[in-house]
């Protein structure tokens, strides 16, 4: 008996023992970037002494303050939309039975499933192909053609955004019991007023989760913004990955940190949304 | 409740926008208010763009130059940026690429201009061209000078920290053959670049096409893929002034630019040869704003703006007046750094002419994926 | 269907119609125009020419005399695989007892936190944590100052296969984490301490309960992290310094530099070809467990 117990002492000592491990493996790589950020040495082989100097140049920064710009402006229209759309899918999907469902489903699971690099690709040709056609049409020259740029780099985003999104907003909306919009339905109210007032309450942790996922995601993407992007539409990844080949340039770390930081908050808010939703949402789990 | 929620999604976005506009505005900045002197450096400016898309080099040109520009002619200049000219053809081959002002290197300039992706400049616009050094002018790939004029150029040799060495490298053999100073070395990512100097030091002209020399150099590469550390046309600068790197393939300029950080790096042309090569404006044929482009090139070749370019980028300048007005200390760098091309050095030099990139493509191809 | 029905229907299908209609333009369009290309001739200007070519194709599995494999393509197709598969086994290793702790804590805080601590680098740029690699183990690094503090040598940690590999697995964890973690809340657990009442040792209870219960979550969790890894871009490309590049790379060079469009098309082919298959397979599994 007793050696039952302490193989199992054993065996849970080293699932302890490893599970820190990989926790270490995960975080020791960012934790580090993030305290040589304030490193005032160029290197990184030597700790000098404390400072924001790397972070003072940021705002400075003409071209990197650009690819923020360019990156906000991506992300803060790209959510909304991709939230939007992706709510309404959701809503079209769950519990409704068409001819051709798990085909649709196979095709929306596209986003989340093909490598970046083949979507980036695709895009590119795609984008090329018809914007070809597009200034031909319209007989538009060099001074005013319709280039890559950030209107097509929101395209993409959208369209990403909008699969992972719905992915999120379908788990909250299935955990809705559809008895209690079928009764606001039985009672008079119109369908607006039933989604309105009954469902979006209900499965406002999951649209909110998706919304910042989405939000996350346009603000991350490199791989396909890289293929679509044109000039004068840096995003703030491209700007950092283009800076990797250039000369040793420590304001890269406080950038990295930066980018760290805002994931972070916006994790933070998305927990929240998703705790105080699980508080006050109605739903007859009983979560 | 939703307040709470959005505000925290606000919160979050809220610290970048502020950065943002704290950052200075880049929209076009006609600003009234302010006398603007009449620099007469604009060109026309009724007919002048509000921005311009600009195709150029990493960290090949003054930031202050794009500021400056923008402050004086009130164009704001966009930098795209490609470490390649392989990227650079490419972009521009591919059409409406939406850049107004490219710089390839020499044999780039020749393969866009006999593919017809060049636009004859209009001279009348550029006058300070009498700046310009008449032996940078007139060169293989351009020799009436209709589509390009010189930029800056430099040399290909080998970079080295001199307190790595004992005796300082005289052949290429020091970064092809296996050393003490192996995983601290590299070549330059560019398949002319590397196979050439293979070829050079193999006996062969840098662009020679003969299957023989291209196998041997191609095996060679393949053996020295084990001592060398990357093939990398981007970090090795920082890396010889931080030391990771100890021997590399190198151009004059970035060396130079090492030279800043470590003044330990120190340059050589080897023996067996290496290559003096020129980068050159070039506006695209479907350039959306030639106009305000042929102002820019104009501008660049302003006596101080050419000086400030060249001192930034630590290559030479080809503009006359520019060089009259270079530092001392951008002296001494090039000079104590064994940068500067004296005549003994010229005599080592060819010029900058490579041959089918198909052959050389192949072999480059062969070397990377191997192993 | 009676009219009511049948408004019903039309009414859902116009809720679903913006997402579908934007993935198809976007997604599954594009695809089929990679495809294409793939069968036609390689242009100048304009990238391709409109002209049927099994030169792609040919070009991709030629034989090369000159080179130490079988073709420079092929070979990357398949280090890329191999790595991508060996990666996957490892990140697995590595995120089940993970997932086992944290599915195994009693505590909800400790479980929260934990989560929380797996997410989070689940929502960081992915840019940022491969370049948080470059910097820690550059020969001017953190590290390996740290080495010389102690009286050690400086070691290159980089652009090597090795690290290559490492960032694969460094990058699939947490990916690898919480549909394991998923599955693991899920499986009921009843049956394991069944199985342990019964005298089970704790290998035993592993190999044959748990694993099968959780089978499913790590299908999945396999199946997106073999073709994460597989079409990596940034890990080779950050990480490697050229000398250990993977298919991702090749296909970038064939689109941006070297503008052979049909060849680039072509290796993508095979490439999603690869993703397709597994995640068909993962799928169909997925549901015939459930």
């Amino acid at each position: 008996m007793s050696s039952a117990r302490t193989r199992r002492a054993v065996s849970g000592l080293s699932l302890g023992t490893s599970s820190v491990l990989t926790l270490a493996i995960l975080y020791i790589p960012v934790v580090v970037l993030v305290i040589f950020s304030f490193n005032s040495a160029r290197t990184g082989a030597t700790w000098e002494s404390f400072t924001f100097d790397w972070y003072k140049e940021i705002p400075r920064d003409r071209q990197l303050m650009r690819a923020i710009t360019n990156s906000m402006w991506i992300a803060l229209i790209a959510t909304p939309v991709s939230t939007v759309f992706a709510t309404m899918l959701a809503l079209g999907l769950e519990g409704s039975r068409f001819r051709g469902k798990r085909a649709t489903q196979q095709v929306l699971n596209l986003p989340i499933v093909a490598p970046e690099i083949i979507t980036g690709v695709s895009l590119l040709a795609a984008f090329s192909l018809v914007l070809r056609i597009i200034n031909d049409v319209l007989g538009r020259g060099n001074a005013d053609a319709i280039r890559f740029g950030r209107p097509t780099i929101l395209l993409a985003h959208i369209a990403f955004d909008t699969a992972f999104a719905t992915l999120i907003v379908s788990a909250s909306l299935r955990n809705l019991n559809p008895a209690i919009s079928e009764a606001s339905l039985d009672l008079g109210a119109t369908r607006w007023q039933t989604f309105w007032k009954i469902t979006l309450p209900a499965i406002r942790p999951g649209v909110l989760g998706g919304a910042l996922m989405a939000f996350t995601l346009s603000i991350d993407n490199f791989v396909i913004t890289f293929f679509v992007s044109g000039p004068g539409s840096t995003t703030l990844p491209i700007e950092i990955y283009e800076r990797l080949s250039r000369t040793i340039s420590p304001s890269i770390n406080a950038v990295a940190t930066l980018i760290f930081a805002s994931s972070v908050i916006v994790l933070g808010g998305a927990l929240m949304a998703q705790a105080i939703g699980s508080r006050s949402t109605v739903n007859s789990d009983g979560d | 409740m939703k307040i709470k929620l959005a505000k925290s999604i606000l919160t979050a976005a809220l610290p970048l926008f502020l950065i943002a506009s704290c950052g200075g505005d880049d929209s076009s900045v006609t600003d009234e208010s302010a006398e603007m002197p009449a620099t007469g450096r604009c060109g026309d400016e009724s007919k002048l763009g509000d921005t311009l898309n600009f195709y150029n080099w990493a960290d090949y040109i003054d930031p202050q130059v794009l500021t400056d520009f923008e402050t004086e002619c009130g164009v704001a200049v966009t930098m795209g940026t490609y470490t390649s000219n392989q990227e650079l053809i490419a972009k521009v081959q591919a059409g409406n690429s939406g850049y107004s002002l490219v710089i390839p290197t020499d044999y780039a300039a020749e393969q866009m201009i006999e593919t017809g992706l060049a636009q004859k400049l209009d001279m009348s616009l550029i006058p300070n061209a009498v700046n310009l050094d008449p032996k940078q002018m007139g060169l293989y790939y351009d020799k009436d000078n209709e589509y390009t004029l010189p930029y800056q150029y430099s040399t290909t040799g080998i970079a080295y920290n001199s307190k790595s060495f004992d005796t300082p490298p005289t052949s290429w053999s020091a970064l092809f053959d296996k050393n003490e100073h192996c995983n601290k070395s590299s070549i330059l990512d560019d398949q002319y670049e590397a196979v050439g100097a293979a070829l050079v030091y193999l006996g062969y002209s840098y662009s020679s096409l003969d299957p023989v020399a291209h196998e041997k150099a191609r095996d060679l590469l393949i053996a020295a893929r084990d001592c060398i550390s990357a093939f990398d046309s981007a970090n090795f600068i920082g890396n010889l002034a931080s030391g990771e790197v100890v021997i590399a393939e190198s151009w004059g300029f970035a060396a130079g630019i090492a030279r800043l950080d470590n003044p330990d790096v120190k340059f050589v042309i080897p023996d067996e040869g290496g290559i003096m090569w020129q980068d050159n404006f070039m506006i695209p044929v479907d350039a959306p704003d030639a106009y305000t482009a042929h102002v820019f090139i104009n501008y660049m070749l302003e006596a101080d703006v050419g000086a400030k370019i060249t001192e930034f980028i630590l290559g030479f300048t080809p503009n006359l007046e520019a060089a009259k007005l270079l530092s001392t200390d951008y002296l001494a760098l090039i000079n104590d750094g064994g940068i500067a091309v004296t005549d003994d050095v010229r005599k080592r030099l060819s010029p900058s002419e490579h041959g089918s990139s198909e052959v050389f493509s192949a072999t480059w191809n062969a070397v990377t994926t191997s192993g | 269907m009676n009219t009511v029905e049948h408004r019903e229907q039309r009414r859902l299908f116009g809720l679903r119609a913006p997402a579908v209609v934007l993935v198809v333009a976007l997604y599954l369009l594009p695809l089929v125009l990679i495809l294409a290309y793939s069968f036609l001739e390689s242009g100048r200007a304009g990238s391709v020419q409109w002209v049927p070519s099994l030169d792609a194709y040919r070009e991709l599995l030629r034989p090369d005399p000159r080179a130490s494999t079988y073709n420079g393509y092929v070979t990357l197709l398949v280090r890329s695989s191999w790595w991508a598969a060996l990666a996957t086994l490892v990140t697995l290793a590595l995120s089940l007892p993970l997932a086992t702790f944290i599915a195994g804590r009693r505590s909800t805080l400790a479980k929260n936190a934990l989560l929380v601590a797996v997410v989070i680098p689940f929502w960081t740029s992915m840019l940022v944590r491969i370049y948080a690699v470059r910097f820690l183990l550059a020969n001017g690094g953190p590290v390996n100052g740290w080495l010389e503090a102690l009286g050690l040598e400086r070691r290159v940690f980089l652009n090597t296969p090795g690290i290559v590999f490492a960032g694969l697995v460094y990058t699939a964890l947490p990916f690898m984490v919480l549909p394991l973690y998923a599955a693991i809340e899920r499986a009921d657990r009843n049956v394991i301490n069944a199985a342990r009442d019964l005298g089970a040792n704790p290998f035993q209870v592993f190999f044959t309960v748990f694993v099968p219960l959780v089978r499913a979550g790590v299908i999945a969790g396999c199946m997106l992290v073999f073709v994460l890894s597989v079409s990596q871009y940034l890990v080779p490309t950050l990480l490697g310094g050229g000398k250990a590049n993977m298919i991702a790379n090749v296909i970038e060079n064939q689109f941006n530099e070297s503008q052979n469009w049909p060849l680039g098309s072509a290796i993508s082919v095979f490439l999603v070809v690869f993703s397709l298959i597994g995640t068909w397979w993962s799928v169909r599994f997925d549901e015939e467990t459930n």
